[in-house]
């Protein structure tokens, strides 16, 4: 679906500027940063689950391992948390790599099966190991030390908490162009190939098995780097975060975006995140509403918001 | 940690009386989750339908106990009795008023959309919970106390009674799905609903009562474990995952493999427990899933 | 109970229909074969008059009365039993319980539902031998005798066969005409759809000849069995 330049680029400029203005409201700025990171998130794994149909339900085991390898090298290398944002990235696509073997010769629903008691292993293993990990404790990330890149320094020891803010926003529109490249070149098409019939695919001469760990492997990258991000801002890990209630978030927001269009989940997270942090008093309902969402956007709008949007415009032409 | 579970196990040599109290926990922890995976058996056989919701069946029927126990002074059992025919109608108003309609628009994509859409229920269930009577563990206490001593056995009457409560709906079960006309149906229906069609069978009412059943299953497993386990929002978490545990390895369509399998998982943990702290013999479970599935997606027993 | 076919149009979508325009009539107590190529729609036909296809045109009257679109579930009482093609007993499944299956219409009727399990195990015999054994243990031959069986249960007069002998040895085979002619002498109506043409011909009363979803030709069975080998030659390898 092509949207035309304009429509990219207001809501990029409209991220750009408005942050500034709000720079004495610091809790704006962080709805807006938690926004990023979901919408991207969602954004990523519609790669997985909206172009290529892979059911993974082991997203939140990605997204942990970049977390927490950041977040260890902090606490026992005492290293900036920046410093374990590649390392991060790096080792979640090992578990991805990982995860696309584990599930090469599955297919549907015991792809889910797999990859969710794949991330329940690392879940339990990371809670266990509670010397080295702190489990459920809780481990804290020291990310407040400045970066300094030559021209720039970047101190997340502002007040506003601005500079992890553009941080990121650097990071996620990266992430999206790249996103947008692969879904459009030859190993996009392949993704598709594989939603639509993976036997097909496979007589057609396209190595199913490459595209998908392909497809794990870039997934996990960027589910990593969002995660090793999300130490440093958030400072305080889990093992929760590898558990079915972040997956589950993530999922939600992209079924209800819309599959397979990138932009639709990352609407979607945008007006979910906020409406979520707006209505803190029934944060515990939040959740609920997650799960309606999705019963009611299987049932009636399969297509998700993209899909009504798109609809919508073509009717007003 | 491997060298404490090697010193305990020399010490321990074969302790007859600590192994058959072993046993015993480990046919209570067996006989439910044996329940639970009938409960997703059922369901899957007949209506290709993974239900994440499961655990949340369990968690209703906690809660229906406890307050039925807490309301009305009623007896344990006649308690468990009642959640259980309240998550019976649970069930089967679920898959009339939200199953049906989603199955009726979905076609080929049934099996992951009906496991997404369980998914969403499972979310709005538990937490709707969660915001109604919070997160602490309401628990009941005085049910069947005391213990008695037969050679230096020691059992505890309570888990006595779970037990025997657990194994008679267990076998109520496995007789109604192999012994009733229409648990019959229900197993044909699972096999070949096309030719169950062509006999008469009336696929939607055995879809319903099947559902039913499941949550039913769950409840009562739930309302017997609440002396144990109490009652709270996330109570159903572990029951749903050695539920499906038990159904990966076991096969998701057999019977027989969720009841030999719940019970050898049951037995096996309540040994392992023993010797390794709670945490790492989950870790085991889970890997011997992944294990399994890689190997045996279709499960170590034929389907039924 | 007769069936007819009048001028139907169906198909697994709306866009692509198998079926275009056919006619068809069952006579009452006859035996009536359809034939015709792969993928002319054989099974199709027999799917869509008991209801699993909607027509998109066209009715399907069965004994006078419109059962166009019926819910396959409804078509057992209505007198109408359809054999699937391939072996479709349940195996996890005993004999004698396969049989109660057959009879689930009448599963609150103990004492009716006793005499059709022993009307029918005085049919087939063989079924009575084997009743504890689950169903998938049988040969080929048994199993399609149970599948045979376990349709008759509630003795519906009209009897749909997609090819009943597909899959089985020539023993077996030979044995499965004979019921079908012994079905025949008793009464029942039959529709049988068969890839054996020489041999489905041979114990026809009069047979259509389907090809790409359409009416081709029909007449009485003898006139085609007569002319066999023309018949196979002009028409199936079309």
């Amino acid at each position: 679906m092509k949207i035309n330049s304009l429509g990219i680029a207001s809501p990029i400029v409209l991220l750009i500027i408005i942050p500034p203005l709000l720079s004495g409201n610091r809790f704006l700025v962080t709805v807006l940063t938690s926004s990023l990171v979901f919408s991207t998130l969602a954004a990523v794994y519609d790669l997985n689950v909206g172009y290529a149909r892979i059911f993974n339900f082991g997203f939140g085991a990605f997204f942990g391992i970049g977390a927490y390898t950041s977040g260890l090298m902090s606490f026992h290398l005492g290293l900036p948390g920046w410093y374990g944002m590649l390392p991060g990235a790096a080792f979640a696509t090992g578990i991805g790599f990982l995860a696309g073997v584990l599930t090469l010769r599955l297919r549907g629903v015991y792809v889910a099966m797999m990859t969710w008691f794949l991330a329940e292993a690392l879940r339990l293993v990371f809670a266990n190991l509670v010397d080295y990990t702190r489990g459920y404790i809780g481990l804290v990330v020291e990310g407040n030390t400045p970066l300094n890149l030559g021209l720039i320094t970047i101190d997340p020891s502002s007040f506003s908490r601005l500079p992890y803010y553009y941080v990121l926003l650097a990071l996620c529109l990266v992430m999206y162009f790249v996103l947008r490249k692969v879904v459009n070149s030859k190993a996009g098409l392949a993704f598709k190939a594989l939603r639509e019939d993976e036997d097909a695919a496979e007589t057609l001469g396209i190595d199913t098995t490459r595209y998908k760990l392909l497809n794990f492997m870039l997934a996990s990258f960027f589910a990593g780097l969002i995660g090793a991000f999300y130490a440093n801002w958030v400072g305080v890990l889990t093992p929760d975060i590898f558990g079915v209630t972040l997956t589950v978030q993530v999922l939600s927001t992209t079924y209800v975006g819309g599959r397979g269009t990138l932009w639709g989940p990352m609407v979607a997270g945008f007006i979910l995140i906020p409406f979520f942090e707006i209505w803190r008093p029934f944060a515990v309902l939040q959740v609920v509403v997650y799960g309606l969402l999705l019963i009611v956007a299987m049932v009636f709008a399969p297509r998700g918001l993209a899909g009504l949007i798109t609809s919508a415009r073509a009717k007003l032409r | 940690m491997i060298a404490e579970a090697i010193m305990q196990m020399q010490q321990i040599n074969v302790d007859p009386v600590l192994m058959i109290q072993l046993l015993v926990n480990g046919l209570l922890r067996g006989s439910i989750y044996a329940l639970m995976a009938f409960g997703l058996t059922l369901t899957f056989g007949i209506m290709k339908v993974i239900n994440y919701a499961h655990g949340d069946f369990f968690m209703l029927g906690a809660y229906a106990t406890y307050f039925v126990i807490v309301l009305s002074k009623l007896d344990f059992l006649v308690a468990v009795a009642l959640s259980g025919a309240l998550l019976l109608i649970i069930g089967i108003a679920i898959e009339r008023f939200i199953l049906r309609p989603l199955r009726r628009v979905s076609g080929s994509l049934w099996v992951t959309n009906a496991f997404v859409l369980t998914l969403g229920l499972s979310l709005v269930i538990e937490n709707s919970v969660l915001f109604v009577w919070k997160a602490d563990a309401r628990i009941v206490s005085g049910v069947f106390p005391g213990s008695m001593n037969i050679h230096g056995v020691v059992l505890i009457f309570q888990r006595l009674v779970i037990l025997v409560a657990t194994l008679l709906v267990v076998t109520s079960f496995l007789y109604f799905v192999n012994r009733t006309y229409v648990g019959k149906g229900i197993r044909a229906t699972s096999e070949n609903e096309q030719v169950a069609k062509t006999l008469g069978l009336n696929i939607d009412f055995l879809y319903m009562l099947s559902f039913g059943i499941a949550s039913l299953l769950a409840g009562l497993a739930g309302g017997l474990l609440l002396p144990l386990y109490g009652a709270f929002p996330s109570v159903g978490l572990e029951p749903l995952l050695k539920g499906f545990a038990v159904v990966l390895i076991g096969g998701l369509a057999s019977i027989r493999g969720s009841l030999y399998g719940g019970l050898l998982l049951g037995v096996f943990e309540s040994f392992a427990t023993f010797f390794f702290s709670a945490g790492w013999n989950n870790v085991l479970v889970v890997v011997l899933v992944m294990i399994v599935l890689l190997f045996k997606p279709e499960g170590l027993f034929k389907q039924e | 109970m007769s069936i007819e076919v009048l001028h139907v149009t169906a198909g697994y979508t709306e866009e692509n229909p198998i079926l275009h325009h056919v006619n068809l009539k069952a006579e009452k107590g006859k035996v009536t074969v359809l034939v015709g190529p792969n993928g002319s729609g054989k099974s199709t036909l027999l799917k869509t008059i008991f209801g699993f296809l909607k027509p998109t045109k066209g009715r399907i009257l069965h004994n006078e009365q419109d059962i166009t679109g019926l819910d396959p579930a409804k078509m057992l009482s209505r007198g109408i039993t359809y054999v699937m093609q391939g072996f479709n007993v349940f195996t996890s499944l005993r004999v004698h319980e396969n049989l109660e299956m057959g009879g689930w219409i009448l599963r609150r009727k103990g004492k009716q539902l006793k005499e059709a399990i022993s009307t029918t195990y005085s049919r087939y015999p063989l079924l009575e031998t084997r009743k504890e054994s689950r169903a998938g243990v049988l040969s080929g031959g048994q199993q399609k005798t149970l599948e045979i069986g376990r349709g008759l249960m509630l003795t519906p007069p009209t009897i749909l066969l997609d090819e009943p002998t597909a899959g089985l040895a020539p023993i077996p085979s030979e044995e499965v005409y004979n019921e079908i002619e012994k079905l025949k002498a008793q009464g029942y109506t039959i529709l049988m759809v068969d890839q054996n043409v020489k041999k489905a011909i041979s114990i026809a009363d009069h047979v259509y000849v389907l090809a790409l979803g359409k009416n081709a030709h029909d007449g009485p069975g003898t006139e085609y069995y007569a002319n066999i080998e023309n018949v196979v030659r002009e028409w199936l390898y079309a």
